[in-house]
């Protein structure tokens, strides 16, 4: 299946899952080809008519070299010679996904011929997603801009191919923030389905009354975001028992759910907005403004176009989020096993396990707490730098996508190890209680049994908490956060 | 003039603008007075009906004592130690009147309609405390599960005793108060910087096509097109010749993007701040009758955090850190002749050989890492309280470090507003039309620099500056 592009509208998140999660590939359109050839065509005659003036990249050099004006033939000549190389390194990459969806991002800003790019460029850019992407590595590329990755992804692809002529940035953009922040704001929707679900399981595992997330809340506090958490709790505990409940309210962190949860909604739906915006955006430095009436020839400016300033605090924002999640579920898990407060058998053990043999998911409840250090000391603003980045005075601010996507990563990682525990917890609290998940719930705890059956024996359960975690990590990317798939 | 609360709708931002900044009274409307008599009449039947259910604070204990049961014994007035002694808050000074009041405007939209099923004549009461001395709340001291701890020091100044299910703790008036607070001063505060980093625009003569408006269309974010028609209408008449040939440093390119998520944060700090003060949040939440509940019904939950003010308050200092990092690269970059093009140490013609602007643009650093510091993320505390209140809501702590960020925002703009006044003043060239009021004012308070004339104290001078443009964002005049 192919996904076919024919002007900045069809950059859509749906087109990023496909292209990037479900690995289809991309043609453009010939009317497409045909626009960004006649682009092509006019910035030459552009050119030709402006020699004096300057052109970031096609009457100047980049960067610091800015500021000497040189003929379009000595730049077209510098640029056919030189390859930018390879200059940064790490042992760790950046996900195919998020790469793949750069491509896709890349491809925005030539579809509708703002950067002169030639046509061919735009079809072997396309047809990087028909293989194996080149390794982009995930650190050591934060920059102003972000030039330095491209020389790893683009490695395949000629700046400028045969029979072409000037461009105007022709990937000089942000194309890797957009990618990045669409991928993640995909995964981050999916995660938070998924988030719901395990703290639905361990609302009916501790036995709250069902009455903080009555659907009157809605109305109450008039949050959309709030209500769509609620809504997704009562979807999530239909069936559940609505008599034999905890006769008085459960601690704090039970009722605050909605409202954390629904802070969780806002942010993933911000991060949507922004990237949403950002794949279609034609962003680069310089763009090209094709022929009206007022520039017959069209007009160039140079522009910032290579820094995205929306998606960073957007992924922060969900990154705080996870932190507040992972820090919320570390509660319940310690309130489900902490007998005294949650009246359930104390530390999840059967009542009447021999205490020479017993097991539980007691001692999980430790484990958590790296995780969530660790989330909180990544979860702090991608502020931008205060360094001078380099020699160069002039490329004087860094793009700060990189960072705050690597950190996303990383922190959505230790939420799927933290919210796992609770699933697991929660799962040992509705076994040693014999009690039953809501009607809703029950082929979602069957599946987590797969992966962690409930403990009645001595045996690693950490293992089984890091399988569930791959689960969880795996099913933001496939959708499957129902878990619905069999974990074999 | 008087801003009337008939319901839950108008307790609005604007409307709290005019209680809170502008000092207009309060006055209970009978219709919500009614509602609020009639809600408390059909709790107690409620009650009545059923003495032994669970109702948080009435017919049990609070906080880890909730599982104790007290069966309704048809007592409406007693009354609790809480409100007997007043709260235990200590440090860092007081809350400022406008908070307090804008926290006894809030605290309404609970009661208005009948969910706190308190009395009318409490928030007949709240409303005419702002026609007195209020109450001082202290500022540090105040994190719990919740936001009990400030309201409650409502209680030292009405005048006539809660009874039995009355509080004014519980709920979140607090993180509606303090999101309001940020909101109402950051659209001036903005206005201000893009006027000042209109005039940094001009100093170096960078060339406007980074803000070309072609750029609103191609890149398609509503905010980076309102920072971006600013721009423009605040450059609009400088001279379109004679700027620098080559492309700014990208510290001014970048601009129209950067000060463009400062007003999508701004824009989602207002929409939580109007969401959160015109909720019920308080816990229990008393709904009146309906036909499914004929007696109404008194629901246990988590109203009293509110989850969105911080996150909304934390973005917007991460903006201003932002800003700050941005103007320290101005201020820099200009005093480089090399970067900027300008006079060699902005010296006037023929002024010596040292730092044109004396030690003006050497010290200011840590405002930008104080302003970064500002800006760390606030999340739910690791903290537990106890084993029932055991999330302890933060908002307070996001709000603090909002007032250090503007004013380390307010400082960097007063030294960038300086040094530019100063690269205008050396190069002999006037502001934008737009912003020749605004240079006029900064240079009142802060004369170009030259190497003769009286003795000044520069740092004085800024920081007469700064306050000004403080006093402008209460002010609402981003022109000085």
């Amino acid at each position: 299946v192919t996904v076919v592009l024919n002007d900045r509208n069809d950059f859509t998140l749906d087109a990023v899952r496909r292209v990037a999660l479900d690995g289809e590939g991309v043609r453009l359109s010939a009317t497409a080809l045909r626009r960004m050839q006649r682009a092509h065509d006019q910035f030459q005659r552009f050119v030709d008519a402006n020699r004096g003036i300057f052109i970031y990249g096609v009457t100047s050099l980049g960067g610091s070299e800015a500021a000497r004006h040189r003929t379009p033939e000595e730049t077209l000549r510098i640029r056919r010679t030189n390859k930018r190389p390879h200059l940064s390194f790490s042992s760790e990459s950046m996900p195919e996904a998020a790469m793949r969806a750069t491509v896709l991002a890349t491809l925005v800003q030539f579809i509708e011929g703002n950067t002169a790019t030639h046509p061919q460029r735009a079809q072997r850019m396309a047809a990087l997603l028909d293989r194996p992407l080149p390794r982009v590595p995930a650190q050591g590329v934060t920059v102003p801009g972000e030039i330095l990755a491209m020389a790893h992804l683009y490695r395949d692809v000629p700046q400028l191919v045969r029979g072409s002529g000037h461009q105007a940035g022709s990937g000089n953009g942000m194309q890797f923030t957009c990618g990045m922040s669409a991928v993640a704001a995909i995964q981050s929707r999916r995660r938070l389905e998924l988030v719901a679900r395990v703290f639905a399981l361990s609302v009916e595992a501790f036995n709250a009354p069902l009455a903080a997330y009555d659907p009157a809340f809605k109305g109450f506090w008039g949050d959309r975001y709030e209500s769509q958490a609620i809504d997704a709790l009562n979807g999530h505990l239909r069936g559940a028992r609505t008599k034999g409940r905890r006769s008085f309210q459960a601690p704090v962190s039970y009722r605050v759910l909605p409202r954390l949860l629904g802070q969780a909604y806002r942010a993933v739906a911000a991060l949507e907005e922004v990237s949403a915006i950002s794949m279609r955006a034609i962003a680069s430095n310089p763009a090209y403004s094709l022929p009206d009436r007022r520039h017959p020839l069209g007009h160039t400016f140079s522009n910032a176009g290579y820094h995205n300033a929306i998606c960073p605090p957007a992924l922060d924002n969900v990154a705080a989020s996870w932190v507040d999640m992972a820090q919320l579920a570390h509660r319940h898990i310690s309130k489900l096993h902490k007998g005294e407060t949650s009246r359930l058998p104390d530390r999840l053990y059967a009542p009447d396990a021999d205490p020479a043999t017993r097991a539980s998911t007691g001692g999980l409840d430790f484990v958590p707490n790296g995780f969530i250090e660790e989330m909180r000391l990544l979860a702090q603003p991608t502020l931008l730098s205060s360094a001078e980045p380099a020699a160069g005075e002039q490329d004087d601010m860094n793009a700060p996508g990189f960072m705050a996507y690597v950190k996303h990563v990383r922190v959505s990682e230790l939420l799927d190890s933290t919210i796992a525990i609770l699933a697991a917890s929660a799962s040992q609290a509705l076994h040693v209680t014999k009690r039953p998940a809501p009607t809703a719930l029950r082929p979602f705890l069957r599946s987590i049994r797969e992966t962690f059956p409930p403990v009645e024996t001595g045996r690693d359960i950490g293992d089984d908490a890091q399988r569930l975690a791959e689960r969880f990590t795996a099913a933001a990317s496939s959708g499957d956060v129902a878990l619905r798939r069999s974990a074999s | 003039v008087t801003v009337v609360v008939e319901s839950r709708e108008d307790v609005t931002l604007a409307n709290f603008r005019r209680v809170a900044y502008d000092g207009e009274s309060v006055r209970i409307s009978a219709t919500a007075r009614r509602a609020m008599k009639d809600s408390r009449e059909s709790f107690f039947r409620m009650l009545d009906a059923d003495p032994e259910q669970f109702v948080y604070g009435v017919t049990s204990g609070s906080g880890m004592w909730a599982e104790r049961a007290r069966r309704f014994d048809g007592d409406r007035s007693r009354r609790g130690v809480q409100s007997r002694h007043g709260g235990a808050a200590f440090g860092g000074g007081y809350l400022p009147d406008r908070i307090v009041r804008g926290l006894i405007f809030a605290r309404l939209s609970s009661f208005v309609e009948g969910h706190a099923k308190v009395r009318p004549q409490i928030a007949t009461e709240l409303a005419a405390m702002l026609e007195r001395p209020l109450p001082r709340i202290p500022v540090n001291g105040a994190m719990w599960a919740g936001e009990t701890i400030y309201p409650s020091y409502l209680g030292d100044g009405i005048r006539i005793e809660l009874e039995l299910g009355e509080g004014l703790g519980n709920g979140s008036p607090v993180g509606a108060t303090l999101a309001a607070d940020v909101a109402l001063r950051a659209p001036t505060r903005l206005a201000l910087a893009e006027r000042i980093f209109c005039l940094s625009i001009e100093a170096i003569a960078a060339p406007l096509e980074a803000y070309d408006p072609d750029l609103v269309d191609l890149w398609g974010d509503p905010y980076e097109g309102r920072a971006l028609r600013n721009i423009n209408r605040l450059l609009a008449g400088v001279p379109k010749k004679g700027r620098r040939f080559y492309q700014a440093p990208v510290s001014w390119r970048l601009l129209p993007r950067v000060i463009g998520q400062a007003h999508r944060a701004i824009a989602t700090l207002e929409e939580v701040a109007e969401v959160s003060l015109r909720s019920a949040s308080v816990n229990p939440i008393y709904e009146p009758p309906t036909r499914a509940h004929p007696n109404g019904r008194a629901l246990s939950n988590g109203g009293y955090h509110n989850a969105m003010a911080t996150p909304a308050i934390d973005m917007l200092n991460a903006s201003w850190a932002d800003l700050c990092t941005i103007a320290d690269h101005h201020v820099t970059k200009m005093r480089k002749p090399n970067v900027s093009l300008l006079p060699d140490g902005l010296r006037h013609p023929g002024e010596g050989m040292g730092y044109g602007t004396g030690q003006v643009g050497l010290g200011h650093v840590d405002f930008v890492e104080e302003a970064r510091l500002a800006a760390q993320r606030t999340f739910i505390p690791g903290a537990e309280g106890d084993p029932q209140d055991d999330v302890i809501d933060p908002v307070n702590l996001a709000w603090k470090k909002s007032l250090r960020a503007d004013e380390c925002l307010d400082s960097m703009l007063a030294v960038l507003a300086v040094i530019a006044s100063q690269a205008l003043s050396v190069s002999d060239r006037p502001a934008p039309p737009s912003l020749r009021g605004l240079l006029a004012a900064v240079r009142e308070r802060f004369p170009p620099v030259h190497e003769t004339g009286r003795r000044r104290n520069l740092g004085r001078e800024l920081e007469g500056l700064r306050d000004a443009l403080a006093a402008a964002v209460l002010a609402a005049d981003p022109d000085l």
